[in-house]
């Protein structure tokens, strides 16, 4: 009898989605996909709104990353203006974005995926959470709240604001940097490279502890998608690159022609768009963020983290790395990088100037902006009138680009763990995991934590609810 | 102009929590500037929107926390002052979203991980305008100078032993 399971919410990632399992008639999966089940809406109800108007919108998308999309507004929204900003500005934006990276990275480790390493299936619903870790192990739990400290008091200082900045405008930043901040910054991340050290230490350790399952679990090759400048690892500017499997380059383009390699299409079962590489076989399935990034970029300009990204590849022969919990490994090398980049920023005399914006002309056009979110390539494409009036925007988030491969990462999963057309309490856990390792955004900015209200419904081929099912209803395991 | 947080002195924080924009809610940010102006040099603050799990790193390296907000309560008095009190478990009891997180939720994990807890107060002034609008109202900031009173007191008696009245 084919049956619908249904994970909802899943917890531990970034906004409100759910995992649909559809099953065949012998009880094993037919497909599965994870859901979006908010509606933001930011694409239509900005047009019409003032082109230098979006920086500030846009960051509201998201809590989590709103620097991320504050900083490719203000890109996009300077190609239309056919603006650049003063050097100073583009490393005082640059140092806001390795805020973000650190901190967005150092709370989906600590706080979304470490949990799943640190305790166990048979624990309570309600300590595999963050809090578990806060209260039996406290020094990962001071590690997780410096890290990301120092990446927030950035974000604050340089941005304007903690959460939502407001330091970018059309031509530069609104500010500069004063020295006492600027030596308070670099105390900040200094005293923070040990705890990012260790940071990759732990995930080498849980790598080499579950050496199989890191090999194993949602591992299947793909295309992979990052930006690269001077053959080095790029997170705020740069050429977007393809690579194949085998790493080999097949393609490379200006953001401003994404739209000649990568196609959107709407689905109907999520509010989520999904992207493809138009030259790309496997219904152009690639992906982005952390895993493919260190695929994409031949080496890492700062000394530890190129180190660690060496040994990194050593564990897939040079090749690039096709497993899915090898994003967490990835994410920390790239917390490293962000710590390192941080202080190099900081170090030098220009990010003092005073000579942080030019004057802009009113005008109309269109323009891309692009950047490697921490969950990704994110893109901000407008087109405005004469006036400054927006007319189209179009934003190609994180998600959108990994939602094939995420859906593909669910659908391994559960063909592994659904047996018999029913499901372990333990294996929803497992269905979740794979989607972390995506760190996925689903543009939002709450986060279910504590007793995480995890439900699985079984509906017969008629519709009716069969059975439903929550955490915390399952006895302990063994 | 935002800067770094100052560490003038060590022993009491003075953070003003609220949104500038939205009328009186921003009179905590106001009495934070009156009070850096009254302390030039030696007075630790920092403002916030509101506060986040990292804040509980910063407020574990203080003896004192005074926390100033915009407080709409019925009654007379200008202002009220409660103790903060960390919550028994540093695990909140509903979901959470990761940069909002309640003073009592913040105590407990400068508590539990940090291994301090300040001796925390909050200074509520009583107010009632919260539209848009980026000035605190007249009435509010009167008694919010009543509320600075309070705040002076408290700072000028910091160590010695003494209870502010």
């Amino acid at each position: 009898m084919p049956k619908v399971i249904r994970i909802d919410p899943v917890t531990r990632i970034e906004g409100h989605g759910r995992v649909v399992v559809r099953l065949n008639d012998v009880g094993t999966v037919d497909d599965a996909y994870l859901t979006v089940a908010e509606f933001r809406g930011f694409e239509k109800f900005c047009e019409g709104r003032m082109l230098w108007e979006m920086p500030t919108i846009t960051s509201r998308i998201c809590g989590f990353c709103p620097v991320s999309h504050h900083l490719a507004s203000v890109k996009a929204t300077e190609a239309v203006l056919g603006t650049q900003p003063p050097p100073a500005a583009v490393k005082l934006r640059e140092l806001m974005h390795m805020g973000q990276v650190l901190q967005s990275h150092a709370l989906h480790f600590y706080f979304c995926a470490l949990p799943d390493f640190a305790v166990t299936d048979t624990m309570p619903p309600e300590a595999r959470s963050a809090f578990g870790l806060l209260q039996t192990n406290k020094a990962v739990a001071q590690s997780a709240i410096k890290l990301r400290k120092a990446g927030q008091d950035i974000v604050d200082i340089v941005g304007g604001g903690r959460l939502h900045p407001v330091a970018c405008i059309p031509g530069g930043m609104s500010k500069s940097l004063d020295n006492y901040s600027r030596v308070e910054l670099f105390r900040g991340v200094h005293s923070v490279v040990k705890l990012a050290q260790h940071a990759v230490k732990m995930v080498k350790d849980l790598q080499q502890k579950h050496t199989h399952t890191f090999q194993t679990f949602a591992a299947f090759p793909s295309l992979y998608m990052g930006l690269v400048k001077d053959e080095r690892l790029e997170l705020y500017d740069g050429a977007v690159r393809l690579v194949d499997q085998d790493g080999v380059k097949v393609a490379e383009f200006e953001a401003k022609d994404y739209l000649s390699h990568i196609s959107e299409t709407v689905d109907e079962k999520s509010w989520t768009k999904h992207t493809a590489f138009m030259s790309g076989g496997e219904g152009g399935l690639y992906r982005v963020a952390s895993l493919a990034r260190l695929n994409v970029a031949p080496s890492i300009h700062t000394p530890l983290a190129q180190a660690e990204l060496q040994e990194y590849r050593q564990l897939s022969g040079g090749k690039p790395q096709h497993a899915s919990l090898f994003y967490h490994y990835a994410r920390m090398i790239e917390l490293l990088y962000a710590v390192e980049r941080a202080k190099e920023l900081l170090n030098d005399p220009e990010i003092l100037s005073s000579d942080v914006r030019v004057p802009v002309k009113r005008s109309g056009g269109e323009g891309v902006g692009v950047l490697e979110a921490p969950r990704g390539t994110l893109f901000h494409h407008y087109q405005a009138n004469d006036d400054g009036r927006l007319t189209k925007v179009n934003l190609i988030v994180s998600t959108a680009h990994n939602a094939i491969a995420m859906n593909r990462s669910i659908r391994d999963v559960a063909q592994t763990l659904v047996k018999d057309g029913d499901i372990p309490e333990k294996s929803l856990n497992r269905i979740e995991m794979a989607i972390r390792c995506y760190d996925p955004c689903l543009s939002c900015s709450s986060h279910a934590h504590g007793r995480m209200p995890l439900e699985v419904t079984i509906v017969g081929p008629d519709g009716a609810v069969v059975s439903r099912r929550r955490h915390g209803d399952f006895p302990p395991g063994p | 102009m935002k800067q770094a947080l100052r560490r003038a002195r060590a022993d009491v924080l003075v953070v003003g929590v609220g949104s500038p924009i939205r009328q009186d809610d921003g009179v905590g940010h106001e009495m934070v500037r009156l009070l850096a102006q009254r302390f030039p040099g030696g007075l630790s603050s920092e403002v916030l929107f509101e506060p986040d799990i990292g804040f509980a790193e910063t407020v574990s390296r203080f003896a004192e926390l005074i926390v100033l907000d915009a407080w709409d309560f019925d009654g007379p008095e200008p202002y009220r002052v409660v103790d903060l009190v960390p919550s028994a478990s540093c695990a909140p009891v509903q979901s959470f979203v990761s940069h909002v997180f309640d003073w009592e939720l913040i105590l407990a994990v400068a508590r539990d991980v940090f291994g301090h807890v300040p001796k925390a107060r909050l200074v509520g002034v009583r107010a009632s305008a919260f539209e848009y609008a980026e000035q605190v109202t007249p009435a509010c900031m009167l008694r919010a100078g009543e509320a600075l009173e309070f705040v002076e007191r408290c700072l000028s008696l910091f160590g010695s032993g003494a209870e502010v009245g």
